[in-house]
């Protein structure tokens, strides 16, 4: 079955295939690049050099030790049709199911469209992830891939609770003889507030509890996989498929229950912070 | 194993006799005293070398402060209020201090080892404080004495060290071994009376002054005694803010400067003066002098003066590099430091990404907007000259000495 419709945001474990972390990267072209998509910047990616659609990109990705995955998750790419498999003899993942609905033999599209995927499967233990990148959604590009997550689900809200994003480019202010200002704006830096008027779902209380016990990082995903008109009616920065956030969990965890009735439901409020 | 919760914690061994360290019910070992010590209560960790004389060479402990709760009267002086809680039934003075910090994986890592000092301690009896002045295990070497006749006529300065540290009363507090003295001029003592009776602290620092050596003691209380060159560790490696790979370990960078103030390219020493000509046009004169009373010959003045002269003559960057404790646990004294602080690059409205050399085209790929007007590149490297850790914040802060050839010759300043 395809991602839950009534669920809400998506809670993951850091990315196990982050560059500062060891994990390296080859390409069969555009190799000097293969490292940029080893982390969450946006901003910079692989690309391959000379290739068009009968040419088939092959970009390896090797963790200096295995690791359990279960999710794998990619955006701001141009790939329209593709592969992912893991392990020395390219083995494909079991159980697949992507944004659209369950995958049959593996991670493989043939006329993806959207600029972000991901894929929960069955985990695995491996070292090695390759991507097999064949055509790209405009015919005959350069491929490019700006982000690739392998990691795990900590959790995913049951129900789409009250996010309240923000992204904060906190500017260096001063102001001059002139009377005006010299102005530097900094990198966006996001934060959100998530209002819990109605736990009544254990599994929700637990992964709110697991987020504020943690003390590494975890990836934040508000979408939660959710995209389409359907689902916002505009297209909004924090909301999209591609917007994955490395975020701490900062505000005190607060227990009560609604109104001190025991049997309603619990009520909170935690604040996320972006952190590098 | 998950992460553990990373902190410090501090800990006490009573003195049960003038030579015995346990607590009153002899438990031998540190009691944990971290739960009455005030959260901003430990005052900063920091080794460096002597302030306001950088040409010292002694690189210990600074004396810590602990602010401890005391309303039960714990942390009282036996001569003050004995109860059954109290931690110091036979001395406060002298009673072991060791403060540690434990990482994410819950190792710990030693941070500091003094004793009490009671003089400098003080009690607030109205808010049911009391503030332990805490020396580090190296003030040891300022309560010695050096033996008369320790360091004699004809000694090479290695022989007359080894002779002032291998007395037992420092040798009950810190770790020394022979084999961890290596002196960077290596020239002989004339005048050995020169010493007798000074502290030992003292006649090391003219040693150390003569033979352009530092002591170094780490959070091991080992001692080591070697040029002030740095390290052989592969650097430590930060990253600023604008690191693309999300590698940013630094907090802030501070205090940068040119270190223009700590060179010196003419050194008297004695009665001989060494001169860079070279740096004393490109830099302006600038001059030190230093005196050694217990060294007679001239061509040791020369030496003297030309060593340092060759070490300080170029001036070396300089600055504070601030990161998390997390990091700065393991970081030595005089390890290499690389720092990549580039400018703030990010990708132009005009395009989805940046771009990259080699791959993308001119004429097709847009440049990035790159802001910033600082910009440290990581083949320079450095050496660590201090250590600060701050235990409230979690935060260490490197002090840094660039390791460098000169810029005026190509090569390090040679006579």
């Amino acid at each position: 079955m395809p991602i839950d419709k009534k669920t809400g945001s998506k809670f993951f474990e850091d990315s196990y295939t982050l560059f500062r972390d060891g994990v390296t990267a080859t390409a069969t072209t555009g190799n000097v690049s293969a490292k940029n998509l080893l982390n969450l910047n946006k901003d910079i990616r692989w690309q391959s050099v000379g290739s068009n659609d009968s040419i088939t990109e092959t970009v390896t990705i090797t963790l200096p030790t295995a690791k359990t995955i279960s999710r794998i998750y990619m955006s701001n790419h141009n790939l329209k049709q593709y592969t992912i498999t893991y392990g020395a003899g390219n083995t494909n993942f079991t159980n697949v199911v992507g944004l659209d609905g369950p995958l049959g033999g593996g991670i493989s599209e043939t006329v993806y469209a959207k600029n972000a995927s991901y894929y929960e499967f069955t985990p695995v233990t491996t070292t090695i992830l390759k991507i097999n990148a064949v055509k790209t959604q405009i015919a005959a590009q350069e491929k490019y891939i700006a982000v690739f997550v392998a990691t795990q689900e900590i959790g995913t809200f049951t129900l789409p609770f009250d996010v309240s994003p923000r992204l904060a480019r906190n500017p260096r202010t001063a102001s001059t003889l002139s009377g005006k200002q010299i102005i530097q704006k900094n990198y966006e830096m996001f934060s959100a507030s998530i209002n819990l008027p109605m736990l009544s779902n254990q599994s929700d209380v637990d992964l709110v509890e697991a987020l504020h016990l943690r003390e590494t990082p975890f990836l934040f995903w508000p979408c939660g996989g959710h995209y389409g008109s359907s689902y916002f009616r505009v297209n909004l920065r924090s909301w999209r498929l591609e917007d994955i956030y490395r975020c701490q969990m900062t505000s005190t965890l607060g227990n009560d229950f609604y109104k001190n009735l025991y049997t309603t439901f619990a009520v909170g409020n935690i604040n996320l912070q972006e952190v590098v | 194993m998950a992460d553990q919760v990373k902190n410090y914690k501090v800990f006490i061994t009573p003195l049960f006799d003038n030579e015995t360290y346990h607590d009153p019910d002899g438990f031998v070992g540190n009691i944990d005293i971290t739960d009455y010590v005030e959260i901003d209560g430990v005052s900063p960790i920091s080794r460096q070398a002597d302030l306001g004389d950088y040409l010292v060479g002694v690189y210990g402990f600074t004396e810590i402060k602990l602010k401890c709760r005391n309303e039960d009267g714990r942390f009282n002086p036996p001569t003050i209020f004995n109860n059954r809680v109290n931690y110091f039934r036979y001395e406060r003075d002298r009673c072991k201090v060791v403060v540690k910090y434990f990482d994410k994986d819950g190792v710990e890592h030693i941070s500091f080892q003094g004793i009490i000092n009671e003089e400098g301690t003080k009690q607030d009896w109205m808010r049911g404080s009391v503030e332990l002045s805490v020396l580090s295990n190296d003030s040891i070497l300022r309560k010695v004495a050096i033996p008369s006749g320790a360091v004699g006529d004809g000694m090479l300065i290695s022989e007359a060290i080894h002779s002032i540290l291998n007395k037992p009363p420092i040798l009950a507090v810190l770790n020394y071994d022979p084999l961890n003295v290596d002196v960077g001029v290596d020239i002989v003592v004339d005048l050995g009376s020169f010493f007798d009776l000074k502290p030992s602290r003292d006649g090391l620092d003219e040693l150390l002054k003569a033979s352009n050596s530092v002591i170094v003691i780490d959070a091991a209380n080992n001692i080591y005694i070697r040029p002030r060159t740095e390290n052989s560790n592969t650097p430590w490696a930060f990253y600023g803010e604008s690191d693309l790979h999300g590698r940013t370990n630094i907090v802030s960078i501070e205090n940068f400067n040119t270190g223009l103030q700590r060179a010196f390219n003419q050194v008297k020493v004695n009665d001989f003066t060494a001169t860079h000509l070279k740096y004393t046009t490109r830099y302006g004169l600038r001059n030190t002098e230093l005196k050694f009373d217990w060294l007679t010959t001239p061509a040791k003045w020369e030496t003297i003066a030309k060593s340092y002269a060759n070490t300080f003559a170029q001036p070396r960057m300089e600055c504070e590099l601030v990161t998390v404790t997390e990091i700065g646990k393991e970081i030595e004294m005089f390890d290499r430091v690389t720092i990549d602080y580039g400018n703030r690059v990010s990708k132009s409205s005009k395009s989805d990404h940046i771009p990259i050399q080699g791959i993308d085209k001119y004429g097709q790929a847009v440049y990035p907007y790159n802001q910033g007007v600082f910009k440290i590149t990581p083949k320079i490297v450095w050496k660590v000259t201090g250590i600060e850790h701050d235990t409230k914040n979690l935060l260490t802060k490197l002090r840094l000495r660039e390791i460098g050839i000169s810029d005026i010759e190509g090569f390090p300043p040679e006579f």
